[in-house]
């Protein structure tokens, strides 16, 4: 993990909490931080700056535990391999800043992100559906569209 | 998305939009593009996606780890194996489930070939959008040789459910590796003749030769991965970045070159064979015995609270798996990162600016899945 980065990203945003995934090799990243989504363009310009690229970005359906949606970000680099995840809440009905303008590839995923969950990005050039049709009237990955019919075996009854 | 409004005017007469797709032979699966032409120039470009969308992460929250197994191959039915070998390895590093030495060999040869068989549809097809149809039967020639090695051990051709949690279903025989080499060596002697009969030929290198070049920017802008991104002079390959299964204890190179345009794609593709190759080799000449599955796996796959990333390195770039669980035996969320997604976008900068005739060249030699960018 560069600590220049680190020093970086903690005078950008000083409230960031960070937790050191070094030693736990299935969390698949170098360190986990939690910030909010209004420090989501400071952090991309960090990175931005520093070489690094936006690899994906998805959405977690929080609303059954604690009522929120949360933002997953992975940043990494096009050279050495270290990968920053970023973990943003988001209140429902609140519109997060876009990534878009910073990285090219934010354009897509955001526009993913609202495809599937709604939440829809503030700023962002196009914000369209990607994958379901225009004009579609729901958000499939929401957990209470389509309510879930596992399987008996999924079900725990096997 | 650029306003009608260019259209008929007086002094931009030539400008014009054009769909190609979603029924297209050249795009290569339901892919629209929406063309903005002057004359023969593109101004600009959107790929229009989403016709093949079945939802499959959708589906992992309904079904528990091991039945989501089948979904992997058919996400990119070209990578099938190494997605369903990748999905695999991804929750076993969950659960920190040691596999046997062998059935980690038997993984190795199975998605090398796969990747080769991958290439080898690419490289067909691409000739062929490019008017070349001779190399397409020579591919499907030796592609099928794969599919018929890989059908004897695995039981299907194409959507592969070969691995397990801890192994792989069956064990394979002597004469599965004999096959292997057989079609080793017979590839090795082929790969000459593909040279002088495509690599070499004049009219595909003027046509391939400085078009479609990517700007060095875009691989971070875009988060660009897989062999165009190699072909931008990047060396990374997350078999030698974030060593997953054993990849680590074989000899192979990570080609690269700088020109960014089609034809070194091209180039990359085919060296990447020669090194597939190699591996399989390395693999079917020291390939130990022993058992196939690790012996104790739980019968109820649960892995503890948590947010997991796991990345394979497919045919096309890094695909990648985030997985989060709640502790059930049902995912939380499964997350797919696939290469094509973030490649396929960065068309909108690629085709601005180029000719109409190259769409064809520049779309194949990204190498695009469409379900894969669906899901």
């Amino acid at each position: 993990m560069s600590t220049t980065l680190l020093d970086t990203l903690r005078q950008r945003v000083p409230e960031l909490k960070t937790e050191d995934n070094t030693s736990t090799p299935a969390a698949g990243c170098t360190a986990t931080h939690v910030c909010t989504t209004a420090d989501i363009p400071a952090i991309a310009e960090v990175f931005k700056q520093a070489g690094y690229c936006l690899e994906m970005l998805t959405c977690l359906d929080m609303r059954a535990d604690g009522g929120i949606f949360r933002l997953v970000y992975h940043f990494s680099r096009a050279d050495v391999p270290d990968r920053h995840r970023f973990l943003a809440d988001v209140e429902p009905g609140h519109e997060p800043p876009t990534a878009a303008l910073l990285f090219e590839s934010a354009n897509w995923y955001e526009r993913e992100v609202y495809d599937m969950y709604g939440v829809r990005f503030a700023g962002h050039p196009d914000m369209t559906r990607i994958l379901t049709e225009e004009g579609a009237d729901y958000h499939p990955l929401l957990k209470d569209f389509g309510v879930a019919h596992p399987t008996d075996e999924g079900n725990g009854n096997a | 998305m650029p306003e009608l409004i260019h259209v008929g005017r007086d002094e931009d007469r030539d400008t014009y939009y054009l769909n190609m797709g979603p029924q297209h032979p050249s795009t290569h699966g339901v892919l629209r593009l929406r063309l903005l032409l002057k004359g023969e120039e593109i101004l600009e470009a959107e790929p229009i996606v989403g016709y093949s969308h079945r939802a499959h992460e959708k589906m992992a929250e309904n079904r528990n780890y091991i039945q989501f197994l089948p979904n992997t191959s058919r996400i990119d039915y070209l990578s099938g194996m190494i997605y369903n070998i990748g999905y695999c390895q991804a929750v076993e590093r969950i659960l920190g489930l040691e596999v046997p030495e062998r059935a980690e060999y038997i993984r190795i040869i199975c998605c090398e070939l796969n990747r080769i068989s991958s290439h080898l549809l690419w490289y067909g097809t691409l000739l062929m959008d490019l008017g070349g149809f001779t190399p397409f039967l020579y591919c499907w020639d030796d592609r099928e040789n794969i599919l018929d090695i890989l059908d004897e051990v695995t039981g299907s051709r194409l959507t592969y459910c070969y691995g397990r949690f801890g192994g792989v279903t069956m064990d394979v025989n002597d004469e599965f590796l004999q096959n292997t080499l057989d079609f080793c060596k017979r590839f090795r002697e082929r790969l000459p003749e593909y040279e002088t009969l495509v690599t070499e030929n004049i009219i595909f290198q003027n046509r391939c030769k400085d078009v479609g070049v990517f700007d060095q920017e875009l691989a971070q802008d875009f988060a660009l991965t897989g062999p165009i991104l190699r072909a931008m002079g990047h060396k990374r390959d997350v078999r030698r970045d974030e060593p997953y299964g054993i990849y680590d204890k074989f000899d192979f190179d990570i080609p690269t070159l700088n020109g960014a345009d089609t034809f070194d794609r091209f180039l990359i593709r085919v060296e990447e064979m020669h090194q597939s190759l190699s591996i399989v080799e390395q693999a079917v000449s020291r390939i130990p015995d022993g058992p196939v599955m690790a012996p104790k796996v739980p019968r109820k796959i649960k892995p503890p609270k948590g947010e997991y990333y796991f990345a394979v390195e497919s045919a096309r770039g890094h695909f990648g798996m985030f997985i989060v669980s709640d502790g059930t035996e049902i995912p939380y969320r499964i997350h797919l990162r696939t290469p094509s997604f973030a490649n396929l976008s960065s068309l909108r900068s690629v085709l601005r600016g180029t000719m109409i005739a190259d769409t064809v060249a520049i779309l194949g030699s990204i190498d695009i899945v469409l379900p894969e960018i669906d899901r």
